[in-house]
């Protein structure tokens, strides 16, 4: 098979090792004996550097493993035992993370250590969405497939998986196969009541909301949504909505998941000047949305009074004339205490708000300052930081998955994202 | 500023020929007895503005024929003034969402409204139809629709057709051998930079905007 | 090297049949390092030099359709083509179809949204409404993802990212076209 890279300008790889598959992390488990990316290897061009050092190891280890064979080993290898399949452990280590990779496939990858392993895969078919559940041992996905692959009937379905067999132990099938067939996004597929429901956001293109009961695993109802888009769960049960007119409507559910009451907000989104963009990052029940340029909009969900905090700007005067602004995908995250991570591009200008971007800038909002800036080694896309002890920030640059330490901002190790052709939504553990 | 424009010459050359050419299809002509306010859109200012702001913000979901379903977005075609005809029915056309969230201006958005009710359901427009004002729009669209709208409409139309179907609309309203707008015959217009039904239609006045 | 090979080859194959996804990247072609961004399928390339657009690694292997008009500039496989300014998702010209027409065994949607690009030739803003196909197999084939007067999805209207296949049979994204439905007036954004 030829290279896939045989016609890069750029292809600076020796003869003997041209033949790999874009993407690739060149140090996945079966080149073992191969040496390991450390600190700080990643600002350089490692893709060049490293299969020539592979090379030069895997020569001399076949060498001497010949010499050494008969007289080492004078019993053969036992037989394995058959029928074996992995198990995943009850409680996930901190260091992993599912990766969304928008209809492709939703991977659950050990991004904390340097083994990096694909420690799971999960079917993506369109647009999926995926919640992990913390007080249930559960996963669910929202999918949609049709009876004859790109045709036929449709049918949209929520997937449970236990958490660690990945059986699938249930299937709810979603009335009217009208979920929003929008690529991996927040505002898609949320909890409420606790983890109790779920909400189904649907785009036909009439917008509405089905309501889930993932307890009794059965749909209770769907609640029209006219000119609002996307869900995000607000108060105990309940959630809001971003409007067209510029407003949040805000939907409280009684525990059989019909409307209990709704409230919606004075219009606070600047549509035309300075719109919010969509993905929000969560602190203490605030949730926080960046603003194409460059302003925070805080807006506290916890309780059922929902309320449209004051705004404040992410970028100085100066910063502003640059055309420093948020820009990304996934671009904002927090660290459950007390910091928000935005992406943020300088030179931005229309229509490059989904770009990728150089920094990360790292804002209190208990004091609304910048503490910290972070140049990144590739331009990201989507950033999220794991949960618990010893946090590291994950960036999504390209089809690298790179990992840094979020307090300094040093790369610790980078890994490859083989076949991301579009947009990733991460989802470190808990 | 007018360099996004067709030349002034060549938009009326294009316009008269397209009206000449209707004229000699003759089967789109309105009935003969007179229809007052639909024999032209009231109400509009600047047609050719009017249907761009359709197709930037309406069209995308309603579809270029105002045709619907409900699986997707409502149907506009002859069905969008029958709203007129029950009590609550006019205000419910600026506090539908879709409307009332639009990015246009109160005056713009009075005059697209006013576009579209002539464009995909002329046969219904009341000869009494008094147009949408800037005025009227402003207070309906800040308090848009919402959990309710479906509904609403459900009721508002089952009102309208009954209306509809008793013939008890005002004179004028309703003529059962009414021409629908839709049914212009398509591939009128040579191609050109114009859009080609509000010409064929008539919404294009003949001579050149300014 | 042959075990990667066949593990390349079968990811590939799976995204090919697969992949219903409309969004991609915006590559930026100064900040590519390392892997390809797009996986390239294994075929000859016959020497050509790279596509000529970094928002599109794959276009070099289209041969360019032009439409004859002097009118109408550009290469209808490539994602500068001036009606793309918008586009997100897959120039159905890579897949039998062409800027205004879906290929074979796929179905138009009605339902679309809408964009405003200017026509360098004649210099004049065209609203351009960007239609998906549905039904048929998209695999990132000539991908392109430009946000020429894109926003956040708030104003669905204005936004390229959701799969605009409502009205149709199915809804299984396969690639866009780029239609003319007239001049833009200067109207103030």
């Amino acid at each position: 098979m030829r290279s896939l890279r045989a016609h890069r300008k750029s292809d600076r790889l020796p003869e003997a090792l041209s033949i790999q598959p874009a993407g690739v992390d060149v140090h996945s488990p079966e080149r073992a004996g191969a040496p390991r990316l450390t600190d700080n290897e990643g600002m350089n061009d490692m893709s060049t550097l490293v299969p020539v050092l592979m090379c030069a190891a895997l020569t001399a280890g076949a060498a001497a493993a010949a010499a050494a064979s008969a007289a080492s080993f004078p019993n053969p290898l036992p037989p394995d035992p058959t029928l074996r399949v992995e198990k995943l452990p009850a409680k996930y280590p901190a260091g992993w993370a599912f990766l969304n990779y928008a209809g492709d496939r939703i991977e659950l990858r050990n991004v904390g250590s340097d083994s990096r392993e694909v420690k799971a895969e999960l079917q993506a078919r369109d647009s999926t969405s995926l919640l992990v559940s913390d007080k249930r041992p559960e996963i669910y996905t929202a999918d949609t497939v049709w009876s004859r692959g790109v045709r036929g009937t449709r049918t949209d379905f929520i997937t449970i998986y236990d958490s660690q067999t990945l059986d699938v132990t249930g299937e709810i099938v979603l009335p009217g196969a009208k979920r929003a067939l929008i690529t991996a996004m927040e505002g898609m597929f949320a909890f409420t009541d606790d983890q109790r429901l779920a909400l189904v956001f649907n785009f036909t293109p009439t917008a509405s909301v089905t309501v889930v009961d993932l307890v009794k695993r059965q749909p209770l109802g769907e609640i029209e949504i006219p000119g609002c888009m996307l869900v995000y769960p607000s108060g105990q049960r309940g959630f809001s909505t971003l409007c067209s007119s510029g407003t949040l409507l805000n939907v409280r559910l009684d525990a059989g998941g019909a409307v209990a009451g709704r409230t919606e907000s004075k219009p606070f989104n600047q549509l035309d000047a300075d719109p919010l963009f969509t993905a929000s990052a969560a602190l203490g029940g605030v949730r926080y949305f960046p603003s194409l340029h460059g302003r925070i909009q805080p807006i506290d969900m916890k309780s059922d009074d929902v309320q449209v905090l004051p705004d404040w700007p992410l970028v100085s005067a100066d910063e502003k004339a640059a055309n420093w602004r948020p820009s990304g995908w996934q671009l904002i995250a927090s660290d459950d205490k007390k910091f928000l991570y935005v992406l943020m591009q300088a030179d931005a200008e229309e229509g490059t708000y989904k770009d990728p971007a150089g920094e990360v800038w790292v804002f209190n909002p208990s004091t609304k300052t910048r503490v910290r800036r972070m140049r990144l080694v590739r331009p990201g896309s989507s950033i999220a930081l794991t949960h618990g002890t010893d946090q590291l920030m994950l960036v999504q640059a390209g089809t690298r998955l790179d990992v840094y330490d979020p307090q300094g901002g040093a790369l610790v190790r980078s890994l490859g994202l083989p076949g991301l052709h579009t947009r990733l939504q991460m989802e470190p553990v808990h | 500023m007018s360099d996004s424009w067709v030349s002034k010459a060549r938009l009326a050359a294009t316009a008269s020929a397209a009206l000449a050419w209707a004229g000699a299809r003759a089967p789109l002509a309105q009935p003969a007895h007179d229809r007052g306010a639909a024999t032209a859109p009231i109400g509009v200012e600047n047609a050719q503005r009017a249907w761009q702001n359709w197709t930037l913000n309406c069209q995308g979901c309603h579809r270029s024929d105002g045709s619907g379903s409900d699986a997707t977005a409502p149907g506009i075609a002859d069905t969008v003034a029958k709203f007129l005809l029950v009590p609550g029915g006019r205000e419910y056309l600026i506090r539908v969402p879709g409307v009332a969230a639009s990015p246009l201006s109160d005056a713009d958005l009075a005059e697209v409204v006013n576009w579209m009710l002539w464009r995909f359901d002329r046969e219904h427009l009341p000869a009494s139809f008094q147009p949408y004002t800037a005025a009227e729009i402003a207070p309906l669209r800040a308090r848009p629709l919402r959990l309710e709208a479906s509904q609403m409409r459900s009721a508002l139309l089952s009102g309208a057709e009954a209306v509809v179907h008793a013939g008890a609309a005002p004179a004028g309203a309703m003529r059962a051998d009414a021409v629908p707008a839709h049914a212009v015959q398509d591939g009128a217009v040579p191609a050109d930079a114009v859009p080609a039904d509000a010409v064929r239609d008539g919404a294009l006045p003949a001579a050149a905007p300014k | 090297m042959n075990q990667l090979d066949r593990l390349a080859e079968k990811m590939l194959r799976g995204f090919a049949s697969r992949t219903s996804r409309r969004s991609v990247f915006s590559l930026l072609g100064g900040f590519l390092a390392g892997a390809a961004t797009l996986p390239l399928l294994p075929v000859a390339r016959g020497g050509e030099a790279e596509g000529t657009s970094p928002n599109d690694p794959s276009s070099g292997e289209e041969s360019p359709q032009f439409s004859g008009n002097p009118q109408d500039p550009g290469d209808r496989t490539k994602c500068d083509y001036w009606r793309y300014c918008a586009v997100d998702g897959s120039l159905c010209s890579c897949y039998g179809g062409s800027v205004t027409a879906c290929p074979p065994g796929t179905e138009m949607s009605p339902i679309t949204w809408i964009g405003t690009c200017r026509n360098p030739a004649d210099q004049h803003n065209y609203i351009i409404s960007y239609n998906d196909c549905c039904g048929g197999v998209a695999w990132g084939r000539c991908a392109c993802q430009n946000n020429q007067g894109d926003r956040p999805i708030v104003r669905p209207q204005t936004n390229n990212e959701v799969t605009w296949c409502f009205g149709t049979k199915s809804q299984s994204y396969t690639c866009t076209v780029a239609l003319i439905l007239g001049v833009a007036l200067d109207q103030k954004k």
